[in-house]
């Protein structure tokens, strides 16, 4: 039963371009990072006129191509990610097509598990694209990829992925429209980058760039990013990587038992 | 053993009562039409016994299975349609057959011989690689009757299935719905009488979420099917003539319809035969129309909810 509604929902995302989609903005992001890393100064110098000759950038280094694979990633491709996937459960009660497939005995758990594993192989497949792309145009552009904690930090983020699509599966079922759904998974994207955020800016004008910020960042379901950057550029140990992959881990876990929750007491 | 029965059961939402402690029994076999006007509570029933939602009270048994909320039955106990099927509509007819013939674990060969069955059945293998997307009213009813079968259920639940489909369309439903009876108990609702009439061994007449009767469709029409005749007279005044018949005492009840006709209830239908053309006579007016009416379904339906 699992099988069947995984593969259902897996053609899906591909017959809908639901998967092409994801794939091709991870795709162009997973290259734009390097690129916009390395030629940062001659972009700016070629688009700012005589403005661009005052901006003094250093010479860009390796960790600065990870800060714009992070930085696109989270603002755009999980974005996307939860675009693509916040009315997947509402549509379908809309629809009526949940009632079919529940009168034929797929319990409710693996209604929901399907769709986030599905989900999940998505994000996998253009997370693997948009890391190939990086890695390759990173040694082609800087003649290296980066330091020995570079694998804990990008597992940490894909974590952290799987905690947004979470969210984003937590928020359908709970809404009684499309339209609302849409908006309380826009919210609680919003709330957890606002988390994130509020960890950076909390340790502004401290100087103190391996004190407040990475241990807020360490635990906060939103602070991944921010965690792969800081292991990226030395500031903090590989290990913390685990750590921040694990926080994303647990509010996965409870945001699905939760949902399994709400959803198995909802009458449809 | 019973198909399905349905002990006490009540659902109410907020200060509204939906299903007012029902009880009723379907035997194995028949074609059950399950009655009512719209908001009469009969989508309310379909769902609490597909286990779609939880009732407040009662308890529901198909196929010698108690019906849980949230819990699936054995897979080859119920099959279910909606009033308003959703599907996949990125999918075919044969992709989402196939879909759910996965669901219950039907093995490839017999997946395959068994949707080109049901295509058969309900005349969509011309269709079969359409995408549902495309698909009419009627043909998505259709498919969704098929998906209801996949699984050979003991009992299938109908929610209004011919509703919202042309006279043509309602006609091949029905017929459909018909055949399956040497196969399934089919209890499906509907408020269009005809339908009941032409299928259903038994009905159900839910009103305001109470059931007003339940009984074998020919112990209903004896039980409630009060002959009439129609009658139509030369004179347009039929006033002198009605207040004539009316003092008759094998007329129980005479209405005249809008376009002048009368309706007699007789008490006697050999009396009428006799005195109605005496009478039409003694008026000094001209017979131009006399046909005895079989009571419809509606006529008892409209009885039963009335009183």
């Amino acid at each position: 039963m699992m099988r069947a509604c995984l593969a259902k929902e897996w053609k899906e995302s591909v017959k809908t371009a639901r998967f092409w989609v994801v794939i091709a903005v991870f795709g162009v992001f997973g290259m734009l990072g390097p690129l916009t890393a390395r030629y940062i100064n001659e972009i700016l110098t070629s688009v700012g006129g005589d403005l661009g000759g005052l901006i003094q950038l250093p010479p860009p280094v390796v960790s600065d191509s990870w800060l714009q694979f992070y930085k696109n990633m989270n603002q755009m491709g999980i974005l996307v990610m939860v675009l693509m996937y916040m009315n997947t459960v509402a549509g379908e009660k809309r629809r009526g097509s949940v009632l079919l497939v529940l009168s034929k005995g797929v319990s409710r758990a693996t209604f929901l598990l399907s769709k986030l594993l599905s989900a999940v192989m998505v994000f996998t497949c253009a997370y693997v694209l948009a890391l190939g792309l990086q890695i390759a145009y990173t040694q082609v552009l800087f003649g290296e990829i980066g330091n020995s904690g570079l694998p804990v930090g990008l597992f940490a983020f894909w974590c952290y992925g799987i905690g947004m699509l979470a969210l984003t599966l937590l928020m359908s079922p709970l809404a009684r429209g499309t339209g609302v759904a849409a908006v309380m998974t826009l919210g609680g994207y919003l709330l957890i980058q606002g988390i994130a955020l509020f960890s950076k800016l909390g340790s502004f004008g401290t100087g103190d760039s391996a004190g407040i910020v990475p241990t807020l960042s360490l635990y906060s379901p939103g602070g991944a990013n921010t965690v792969a950057l800081l292991i990226c550029d030395g500031i903090l140990d590989p290990a913390a990587g685990w750590i921040s992959a694990g926080v994303s881990i647990v509010f996965s876990v409870i945001l699905w038992t939760v949902t399994v929750s709400i959803f198995k007491r909802q009458e449809l | 053993m019973p198909a399905l029965e349905i002990n006490g059961l009540t659902k109410a939402f907020k200060d509204t009562v939906a299903v007012d402690d029902l009880t009723l029994t379907v035997p194995e076999g028949s074609v059950y039409g399950f009655l009512g006007p719209n908001g009469a509570g009969k989508t309310t029933t379909l769902k609490l016994l597909a286990g779609l939602i939880k009732p407040d009270a009662g308890s529901i048994v198909i196929a010698g299975e108690t019906v849980r909320f949230g819990r699936s039955l054995s897979p080859d106990v119920l099959g279910y349609l909606p009033d308003v099927p959703g599907f996949y509509s990125w999918m075919s007819a044969t992709e989402f057959l196939r879909f759910c013939a996965r669901l219950f674990g039907m093995p490839g060969a017999e997946r395959e011989r068994r949707i080109d069955e049901l295509l058969d059945l309900v005349g969509l293998r011309p269709a079969k690689g359409k995408r549902i997307a495309g698909f009419s009213r009627g043909m998505r009813q259709r498919l969704g009757i098929a998906q209801a079968l996949i699984n050979r259920p003991k009992v299938v639940l109908r929610d209004e299935p011919a509703s919202a489909l042309d006279p043509i369309g309602r006609k091949e439903v029905m017929e459909i719905i018909r055949r399956l009876a040497a196969s399934a108990t089919v209890f499906f609702s509907t408020h269009i009488l005809d339908d009941v009439e032409r299928i259903c061994d038994q009905v159900a007449i839910l009103g305001e979420g109470r059931l007003l009767l339940t009984d074998t469709m020919d112990a209903i029409r004896k039980r409630y099917a009060h002959p009439s005749i129609a009658v139509r007279v030369r004179d347009e005044d039929t006033e002198p003539f009605r207040q004539m018949l009316s003092g008759m005492d094998w007329v129980r009840d005479i209405q005249v319809t809008d376009d002048g006709q009368l309706r007699i209830a007789p008490a006697d239908m050999e009396a009428a035969g006799r005195f109605i053309p005496r009478a039409v006579a003694e008026a000094g007016t001209a017979l131009l129309h006399y046909q005895p009416l079989r009571p419809t379904l509606e006529d008892i339906f409209v009885e039963v909810v009335k009183s």
